[in-house]
Parts: structure tokens; sequence; C-alpha cells
């Protein structure tokens, strides 16, 4: 679609929702939320990198934005309807139109629903990471202000009781998720069936998919209050044949040195578990840790692998070789982890509603195996009603090797959300 | 023998009659509960919320409030309809956990009852203390408020993760309708008082009652603090087993 037909599209559903007039008529919810923003990236483009010449990543430096997030929701007995067009411009002319969510949910009486259409499905208990999630691997979740992109879903939900909910879950379509596309993985019909239980203190739940193509999942998680100070939290996952980028040695046509493949390495037993608690002071400001050990993560060989990779990438001038190259780069930058070594240490300071007008979060994440780590920080300031200042700041640190930063130094994030 | 016989007889029947009045006290708290939203198995309302410093309007909310209480088992939905900024936070009470979403959070997350009592949430939690279940009675005394007769009543939570550790009870003898509760920490120290009007004449079960309407909450820690809740267009419901999921706040 053209960026034209793009705008007439996001208006079309625009001036639907703006002809219901006020927030709330009978049945029918509207919020449109308007974002300018500004983001600076701090990069490495260095020949040798991961993103030489920024012609992998395709980052910006200086990034000014717009996006508008409308939403609406209709609600009757039985139907409900809910659509959030997206509409995003830079000073790049980078426009981008799509429904961050388009969604139908039939209930066909009180225990069972039937769900279609484009959303994000989260599951888990972890604050920074799910791995029981077997359809959200994007990396998108480090900035809180990036909405993380949808997929095509059909959800069919069972309730026999308040406590407990069954549901078949199956990722019809890719949707937005530029992850399953070439050069990266083939898309996959993933089936799944989950459940969710909750107790007095807490809550659990399982979810076991698996795809097309013989990718099982097994996630699990749960999360209790131990006391009016104390929230525990686990999650984790058995993954057979996950999708997952990792460096060879050799090219199947000799064209490269090396290869980056989702491959045979892959049919085995991979075991993720993540361990979290909180704790909060009587004014209300909470401390999250979280150890996460990520078994599909890599190991030396693969870093070595990787760091082979990138050195040898200024030896392929040639467009096959070039573009093969480049893909390996491509394919190391989205391995299918959004933490990809074994050892992680999350933590965050958060205080919400801070003067009744402020929210402040401050995150520290510590790979327990590059010794790399990620300072960033989220402000938001309510000035009126309908008006919030936010800012977002990320601080890589470590030698240009870490994982956290062989792509960026750092980066900013300024703006204002106007919410009607 | 004869005198041991009478003894226990008499202690059985002062356990007995212990046991029927701690039975009596009980139904007087499930009742009061019942006024203000409680022990019903479905009712929603809207509740305006007033957050005052210095007798000055500092801000408000308008929030919709869904409630179930089955036995000792309560559910309840907040979700905030204004101001615009507000628009998207929910939580979902269920029996000691809060879970809480806002825009900017991926999915729901759980929060502990000091999270609870900061910020927004707190007031919101008052309406829709269960203090029947979560709380056991320690001692009941009598008392004149206002030249009527109330049943004062000491209150302990029964579990941890309750949002005030003990509350000082005020219970109308004739209507059984709570005029005021006092809110203490664990350490003793007061947290809050609030005062409970009741202006909502409604029908339920074919049966004429006149329903929670108001309730001011004043800070003890910050006196200039104080907060007007009212409740309107109360309705009763019946809710599907999916209302109080987790699910259901994104």
């Amino acid at each position: 679609m053209d960026n034209r037909n793009k705008l007439i599209t996001f208006l079309f559903s625009f001036s639907i929702m703006n002809a219901q007039g006020g927030n709330y008529i009978k049945n029918i919810e509207w919020n449109v939320e308007i974002m300018p923003f500004s983001k600076f990236t701090n990069f490495i483009t260095e020949e040798n990198s991961l993103n030489p010449n920024n012609r992998i990543a395709k980052l910006y430096c200086a990034e000014y934005a717009l996006h508008l997030r409308p939403s609406l929701k209709y609600e009757n007995k039985k139907i409900v309807f809910s659509a959030h067009p997206r509409l995003k411009i830079n000073n790049y002319k980078d426009l981008s139109v799509y429904f961050q969510e388009l969604k139908i949910e039939y209930r066909i009486n009180d225990k069972a629903q039937i769900m279609l259409g484009r959303y994000v499905k989260e599951l888990g208990s972890s604050l920074f990471v799910n791995p029981g999630n077997p359809f959200f691997i994007d990396a998108d979740r480090i900035n809180p202000k990036i909405e993380i992109k949808p997929m095509d879903f059909l959800q069919i939900n069972y309730y026999p009781s308040k406590n407990f909910a069954l549901s078949f879950l199956a990722n019809l379509y890719r949707g937005e998720a530029n992850i399953y596309q070439y050069p990266l993985f083939d898309f996959k019909r993933n089936y799944a069936l989950y459940f969710d239980y909750y107790i007095s203190s807490g809550h659990i739940g399982s979810i076991f998919s698996i795809s097309e193509n013989l990718k099982t999942h097994l996630g699990y998680y749960g999360q209790k209050t131990i006391s009016d100070a104390i929230i525990i939290w686990l999650e984790g996952a058995i993954d057979y044949r996950p999708d997952r980028f990792y460096a060879v040695e050799g090219h199947e046509h000799n064209y490269l040195k090396h290869d980056v493949i989702n491959g045979s390495r892959n049919d085995k037993y991979f075991f993720s578990n993540l361990f979290g608690f909180s704790f909060s002071l009587k004014s209300g400001t909470t401390f999250y840790i979280e150890y996460f050990h990520n078994g599909k993560g890599f190991n030396n060989q693969d870093i070595t692998l990787q760091n082979a990779i990138k050195a040898s990438t200024n030896e392929y001038h040639f467009d096959a070789t070039k573009i093969l190259s480049d893909r390996n780069l491509g394919r190391i930058i989205n391995s299918g982890m959004i933490f990809p070594m074994k050892n992680y240490i999350f933590s965050q300071i958060t205080h919400n509603e801070l003067f009744n007008k402020m929210n402040c979060s401050l995150r520290y994440f510590y790979c327990l195996d590059d010794k790399g780590a990620q300072l960033s920080s989220l402000l938001e300031w309510d000035l009126s009603n309908n008006l919030q200042l936010f800012s977002v700041g990320l601080f890589n640190i470590g030698n240009k090797q870490t994982n956290f930063k062989q792509l960026v130094n750092y980066q900013t994030m300024i703006g204002m959300a106007i919410n009607y | 023998m004869k005198n041991i016989t009478v003894i226990i007889l008499f202690l059985f029947s002062h356990i007995s009659m212990a046991q029927n009045i701690d039975e009596k006290f009980k139904e007087i708290l499930r009742e009061s509960d019942f006024y203000r939203g409680s022990q019903i198995s479905g009712i929603s309302w809207i509740l305006h919320v007033q957050n005052f410093k210095d007798k000055k309007q500092e801000n408000e909310l308008l929030i919709h409030v869904e409630v179930s209480t089955l036995n000792n088992k309560q559910f309840a939905l907040i979700t905030f309809l204004s101001p615009s900024n507000s628009i998207g936070k929910k939580m979902l009470l269920r029996d000691q956990n809060l879970f809480f979403m806002k825009k900017g959070l991926r999915q729901p997350i759980l929060i502990s009852g000091r999270q609870r009592l900061s910020g927004a949430a707190a007031n919101a939690d008052i309406t829709s203390c269960n203090y029947y279940a979560d709380y056991e009675i320690i001692e009941v005394k009598e008392a004149k408020y206002d030249g009527s007769d109330y049943w004062v009543f000491n209150l302990r939570a029964n579990n941890n993760q309750a949002s005030y550790y003990n509350i000082i009870y005020w219970i109308d003898k004739d209507k059984h309708q709570a005029k005021k509760a006092e809110f203490y920490g664990k350490s003793g120290k007061q947290i809050k008082t609030a005062l409970f009007r009741y202006n909502n004449p409604v029908k339920y079960k074919s049966e004429d009652y006149n329903f929670i309407s108001q309730i001011c909450i004043f800070d003890n820690l910050r006196e200039s603090h104080y907060t007007i809740l009212d409740l309107r267009d109360i309705k009763f419901e019946e809710f599907g087993n999916s209302k109080f999921l987790k699910e259901n706040l994104n």
C-alpha cells in the first residue's frame, strides 16, 4: 500500500471514531492519544561491527516523529469490537499506517467466548521478559513508549469457574510482526492450549504449543503475594526446536566463511527459568529484582563465531556475498531472543503517582556472562488531565563486544502524550 | 461431683452463649458490608472521587466499580473513566490480590498492599473493603455518636495481605449501617478515618434498602488531605465467569 492509501485508510477509521462524538456514547468508548516525540540515538557504525555504516539496522540518529494512537471499543452483551489504528510519521518521511488492534469477541455464553483478529497476546508474570510466551519474541519492550507489533489470532476461551480459564490460541498470520519475514524467520502457525488458575494469594498458568514445523513449547508462570510488601514470581519454558539464529563455520555454498542459521542445533530441549521478587516501602516505592537463565542463550563458542563474522564483514565486496554477509549480521541482531546471553540480573525501582503527578522508573540490567549492563529510565509527568510529558533514557555499559553495547551506545527520547 | 457437673454445664452454656454473641456480631458485620455493596453476587456503581488538599480540590476521577462477593471470596473490577490521562487504567481485586493495568504496561501487574495504599488505588480500595471476610472481630463495645447508639467493632486483619491491620468500626445499632471507620497500620498508627453516608435508595430481591452514597476519607498522616467519594448509578447484575480475570484488564 503506498503512503497516500495508508493515510486515507487511517483518516477513514479516525473519522468513524470522531463521528461518534464524546468519549462515552452508549456501548461505545473512544480515546485518542497524540504523541509527538524526538529520539536521539548514538549507535556504532564502524566496519567490523554489527551495523557497518548503519546499513543493517538502519537506525535514526535524530528522529522527530508523530504517533497518532486512537482507540475505539464497542460493546454489547454478546459482542465486543475494538479497533486501535496507528499512524506514524517522522522527519525521514517514513509513514506507517496499521492496526495495533482490530479484534472482535463473541460471547457464546457466560462461560465461553471466541476472539478473532489482530492483537498482542501477553502471557507470563515477569516485568522484563516472558520466556513462557511462545508467540512474542520481539525486542521492542526495552522502551515502554514503543508498542509491540501485533499478530493475527484466533482464540477460544472457556471459563468453568471464576478462578479458572482454559484457552485455545492460534496465530493465523504474522500480522505486523516483522521478525517473521525473509531474511529472518519463516512464519509458521503455532497452536496453543493454556490455562490460568487463581488462588487466594496468587495466580498460576501454563501454556503448551506446537507449530506447523513441530516447534514445541511448554511455558509456565506463577505469582504469589507473600505479605503487604513482598510479591514473588517465577516463569520458565521448555522449548524444542525454537526459532533461534546461531552462527556456524562454513556456508552451504561456500560463499562465506560463516553462516547464521536457524538449523538442526535447535533440535533439542532448552530450559529457561526466571525468578523474581518485589519489595515495596511504605511510601509505595517498589524494588524489583529478577534472575533470568536463558537456556537458549549463546555460549562462548557462539560469541566467538559471531565476532568472527563481524570481523570478516569487510572481506565481502561482491553483491551476492555482501548481501549474504549483511543477512548474517541482521540475523545476529534479530536472533529470536530479546536477551541472547545465558544469565541476567534485572532490577528496577519504581515510584508511581509521586506528588499525584509523576511516575518514575529506573532499570538496571546486568549480563553475568559478558559483564555488560544497561541502565534505563522512564519519567512521566502529568501536566494536566490531557497532557503528559515523558522522557526515556537508555545507556549501555561495557565494552563494544558486550551484547548490550554492540549496537547502541545510548538513546534518549523526549516527548508528550496528549489524550482526548 | 454434682458441683463439677454444674460448673462444666455452666462453662459450656457460657461458651455456647459466647458463640451465639459472636455469630450475632458477625451477622451485623456482614449486613453492614451489604449496605456498602459487599456480600452481593453482582453489583456495579459509578464512583466520583474528589481529592482535596487544604480544602482545595487537587483532582477528580470518575471510576466504574463492578463487584461480586461469593461466600468469603470477593472480586472487584475498577475501570477509570476520566480524566483522559486515566483512561486505560484498570484494577482487578481478587481476594488479597490486586492486579493493575495502565497504558504503557505490556500486561497487568500484581501490586503489593503497600503500593495499593499509595496513589489513586488506595481510596477505591476502601470502597470495596470486605470486612466480613478479611477481618476478625476482636472486641465489640457500645457507644453513643451523634445522639444514636452504635456497636463499636474492633477488627483485626485475618491475613497478612489485608490493606489495614486494625479497624475501629462504628455500626448503627438499629440500621446495621456503618457510620465511621478508623484504619490503623501494624505499628498502631492511625492512617485514615472514613465517614459513611447512606442516601441511595435501591430495590434488591424485591426489598427496599438505602445504600451507601458518600464516603469522606481523612488522611491522618497528612492532615490537610481528604477525599470525597460519591457513589451513584447502583445496579445489581450477574457477571459471567470471565469478568474478574486478569485477561479482562487488557
